[in-house]
């Protein structure tokens, strides 16, 4: 995944490896951080850690596939077939995760929340299966989503998909903020993910809010895909079960709930993921390490880095 | 610190952040006495309790059990060895059987090892049979004989109260802490609290630590009453000298004019 | 206390005299298919995978993904222990011990998260140490990395299975009725209440997990020579999902909603087995269901002999009504 063959030119051959693995650490750091951000958005809103989301993703990925593939076949506008495709793909994966919340969660809301985890790790599967059957089990290639250019920093030619997923992950994470910060419903999902009860009691409908907080982190998960699928192109089925993962690890490593957190654990995961590879004799061996430093943060403090940490009350 | 003192209080200190819970608190309490905490409400009174049944580890100062610093010991090892507490909310196993509640509670003295369950071994067959007389033996001590078979959770609010200090003497505790035994209930029922707790005392030959807002229960049985006010230490002293103690009154009254 | 004792006898050892008599006039005198003899040896020791499934995520009340981490470390030890150092088919049980005992030692190391770390994050971590096992196996060249251990000695038979299952319900029994049990059941409901009614929170999580492991690596190796093979695949997302629909399915905390839940969900895959990856969709879906209509399991917390208790009850009150009409009236 990482491993792939960087197309950096090289003038001088210390910093250009340097800063060709930078533009790698931030380049997957930023699609980690999204990705993390998307599952984390749920899960502090619906308090639900939802194990089908990678599903979401892999059916975002096979929707901006086809999407994008119907496209060019009118037309060669990159730009305009990657916006398109998302906003269509984000369309397809919203309708997913509202169906998915208000068939398999919804009923479930006063139940043991154990039966709420169980319930999304059946639908994950579902999804996943059902993604299987009908797209086939052998790999596809996604179109190229960002036109195919290269671009010299400091005497280093970097290809452009490179810096536009990172600039597009950052763009995407200020409007969220902006988006929870400043707006109206931005406060009513805050107010729901730290007390439902006394939000109802303040007029605030948290069907509603938990509805649009699947709806956000669904189009997170999208844009999250479309970025993957412009980095690394190949893709299959199982596609959402390797990103899923990661961004798991990712939010839990900065304390899930926390939008800050899943940015830090996704950087972090970058920052293993490039590094490992070169320390490590065996580059699959990254998933250990990844494993190691979330089990030692957790064992240190149980609610991830920049997770609150909640005393027991006696 | 004198030497009759079962548990004490040296200089203890619980901070939450900038919360001073518990702010330089010093007492002593002798064996067999019934011990008052009382307070008006956030005054460190159920603080006290959870650092002294060690789910808190205190910020300084030390807390000794029979002159044994018990400060950093686990509560399950605190509570297994002779300081068991009650809850303010009652905690009970609410699934489980009145019996099983109490026979959960006798783990720190059951002797016998995982060998012994798979093989039945004697040993394992006499324990279980002598925890399951002491068991009933409590209850019966208790009047609750006839619930003993039923679901915790389905019986009424006063005997889940009896039940939660069953389940503590089934500790075999030389100390018991009471966190408020006596919210919700009327005059009449804690006259007949007063005198269970007094029975308990005086049949388990136990020191009593009691948190209460009740003062009918405090000034009635107590021997000694500590009096705290937001963390700190107001005084100590016999019912009648808190009783007209005028810090007291302004803590619970308000500053007289 | 002597009649007490007698129940027990009849009530323990007549069904597993029942048992072996069906198991060998089914296998010695052939009265069913290899293949369903086959799909039998499935359900039992798929049984004893959610019996110890049902020791971590039922009694202890805790959601651990472990169990495929376990199921693979258990079949992995078997299968490279009959083939390097126990090769009769009389050591058989030397390697179902050894795959076992391998598990249990991690799954003592992974009950140490589990103390601190709770619910979600907890769920997480197991599902992280799940997927850190296979993806070890996928790139460990000893153990034919991606490719898997091939020709392992068939020696798993159906009294082997039907042996160990047993062995399963006897310990499982008796931890469940030790204070070990009784302490799992409270931490269930109320751990810092548990802690201070003297509970050891740490050997009790330490002790479940201990059991869980050992049963669910008995349950790896049984597999693996039942099969023949073993690869890393097999023990991924959908071991996973298998486990918990089975669990989930029979019930939480019961032995007799295991054995019923490893029972329909086998039963079913294999009635399902012509729909191809279609199965995971409803495997999947069903899960769900259950979740949502069926809470608590097909057993709940119940087990058999609660049930039989309960009719045994409802007849005697028919009797009693019958002989004394009057006093049932108040």
């Amino acid at each position: 995944m990482v491993g792939d063959i960087p197309y950096i030119i090289m003038k001088n051959k210390e910093t250009a490896l340097l800063l060709q693995q930078f533009v790698n650490f931030l380049q997957l750091g930023s699609i980690y951080a999204l990705a993390a951000i998307s599952f984390s958005m749920v899960y502090g809103i619906a308090g639900l850690v939802n194990f089908a989301h990678g599903s979401v993703f892999t059916i975002a990925m096979y929707l901006l596939f086809y999407v994008s593939t119907l496209l060019f076949k009118f037309t060669s506008a990159t730009w305009g077939v990657f916006v398109l495709s998302l906003m269509i793909a984000s369309l397809g994966t919203s309708i997913v995760a509202i169906l998915m919340e208000r068939i398999a969660y919804k009923p479930l809301r006063n139940a043991p929340p154990i039966s709420v985890v169980v319930s999304s790790v059946g639908v994950g599967m579902l999804l996943e299966y059902l993604a299987l059957n009908f797209a086939g089990s052998k790999a596809k290639r996604m179109p190229n989503l960002i036109p195919d250019v290269s671009i010299e920093i400091a005497g280093t030619t970097i290809p452009l998909f490179k810096i536009m997923i990172i600039v597009i992950a950052i763009i995407a994470m200020i409007i969220l903020s902006l988006l929870v910060r400043k707006t109206q419903l931005g406060v009513a999902m805050r107010a729901v993910s730290q007390d439902k009860t006394a939000a109802a009691f303040m007029g605030i409908d948290s069907n509603r809010v938990i509805t649009y907080s699947f709806i956000f982190g669904a189009v997170l998960a999208t844009i999250a895909a479309g970025l993957y699928g412009s980095a690394y192109a190949i893709f299959a089925y199982n596609v959402g079960d390797t990103i899923n993962w990661w961004s798991f690890i990712a939010a839990v490593l900065g304390g899930i709930g926390s939008i800050e957190g899943a940015v830090l654990g996704g950087f972090i995961l970058g920052a293993i993921n490039v590094i490992a590879p070169i320390v490590l004799p065996v580059s699959s061996y990254k998933d250990i390490v990844a494993f190691g430093v979330l089990i030692v943060v957790l064992l240190i403090k149980p609610t991830g880095l920049l997770g609150k940490s909640a005393a027991e009350k006696v | 610190m004198s030497n009759k003192a079962i548990v004490s209080f040296k200089n203890v200190c619980m901070y939450f952040g900038g919360v001073k819970a518990i702010d330089d608190i010093s007492f002593d309490v002798e064996k067999g006495q019934v011990f008052g905490i009382i307070g008006p409400n956030g005054a460190g009174k159920t603080t006290i309790f959870n650092v002294l049944s060690g789910i808190y580890k205190p910020t300084s100062g030390d807390i000794f059990f029979h002159d044994r610093r018990i400060n950093n010991l686990p509560p399950n090892y605190i509570t297994g060895n002779g300081i068991t507490r009650t809850f303010q909310n009652i905690r009970l196993f609410e699934g489980q059987t009145v019996l099983d509640n109490l026979k959960i509670a006798h783990y720190s003295h059951i002797r016998y090892g995982i060998m012994d369950v798979i093989f039945t071994s004697n040993r394992f067959k006499k324990e279980e049979k002598r925890i399951e007389e002491e068991s009933l033996a409590i209850l019966d001590f208790m009047n609750l004989t006839s619930s003993a078979e039923q679901k915790a959770g389905a019986l009424p609010y006063g005997a889940q109260r009896r039940i939660e200090i069953a389940r503590a003497l089934s500790c075999k505790p030389e100390v018991l802490l009471l966190d408020e035994p006596a919210a919700g209930m009327n005059p009449v029922e804690i006259d007949e609290l007063n005198q269970l707790i007094l029975k308990i005392r005086d049949h388990f030959n136990l020191t009593v630590l009691v948190v209460e807002h009740q003062m009918r229960l405090v000034m009635e049985i107590c021997n000694e009453i500590l009096v705290t006010n937001f963390g700190k230490k107001l005084t100590i002293g016999k019912p009648d000298e808190i009783k007209n103690n005028p810090q007291v009154l302004e803590a619970y009254l308000g500053k007289v004019k | 206390m002597i009649s007490k004792k007698k129940n027990n006898l009849l009530g323990d050892v007549i069904p597993v005299i029942i048992i072996a008599v069906i198991l060998i006039s089914l296998k010695e005198f052939k009265l069913v298919s290899t293949s369903r003899l086959l799909i039998l040896q499935y359900i039992g020791l798929y049984s004893i995978f959610v019996l110890g499934i049902n020791m971590v995520n039922g009694y202890l009340g805790i959601f651990s993904l472990a169990h495929a981490g376990f199921m693979a470390s258990g079949a992995y030890a078997a299968a490279i222990s009959s083939r390097y150092f126990f090769k009769e088919s009389w050591m058989f049980p030397l390697i179902l011990l050894f795959g076992g005992f391998v598990a249990m030692v991690i799954g003592l190391i992974m009950s140490i998260p589990s103390f601190k770390a709770k619910g979600d994050y907890l769920a997480i971590i197991t599902l992280g140490f799940s997927l850190i096992v296979q993806s070890f196996l996928q790139n460990w060249r000893f153990v034919g990395a991606s490719k898997g251990i091939n020709n392992v000695a068939k020696f798993t038979n159906i009294y082997w299975v039907f042996g160990c299952l047993l062995f399963a319900i006897f310990i499982v029994r008796k931890f469940i009725n030790s204070k070990y049990g009784r302490s799992l059941k409270a931490i269930r409901e109320d751990q810092v209440a548990s802690e201070l009614v003297s509970v050891d929170v740490k050997r009790a999580k330490t002790m479940a997990f201990a059991v869980s492991a050992f049963l669910i690596g008995i349950a790896g190796a049984l597999l693996v020579h039942l099969l023949g093979y073993t690869s890393p695949s097999a023990y991924g997302y959908t071991n996973i999902v298998d486990g918990l629909v089975m669990v989930y399915l029979g019930g939480m905390g019961s032995i007799t909603g295991s054995i019923v839940g490893a029972t329909l969900w086998q039963i079913l895959i294999q009635t399902l087995k012509s729909l191809g990856t279609w199965r995971w969709v409803v495997g999947g879906g069903l899960l769900c269901m259950i979740m949502i209509f069926l809470n608590n399991g097909l057993f709940g917390n119940k087990e058999l002999s609660d049930a039989i208790r309960a009719i045994r009850y409802y007849f005697s009150r028919i009797i009693l009504k019958k002989n004394s009409p009057e006093e049932t009236r108040k």
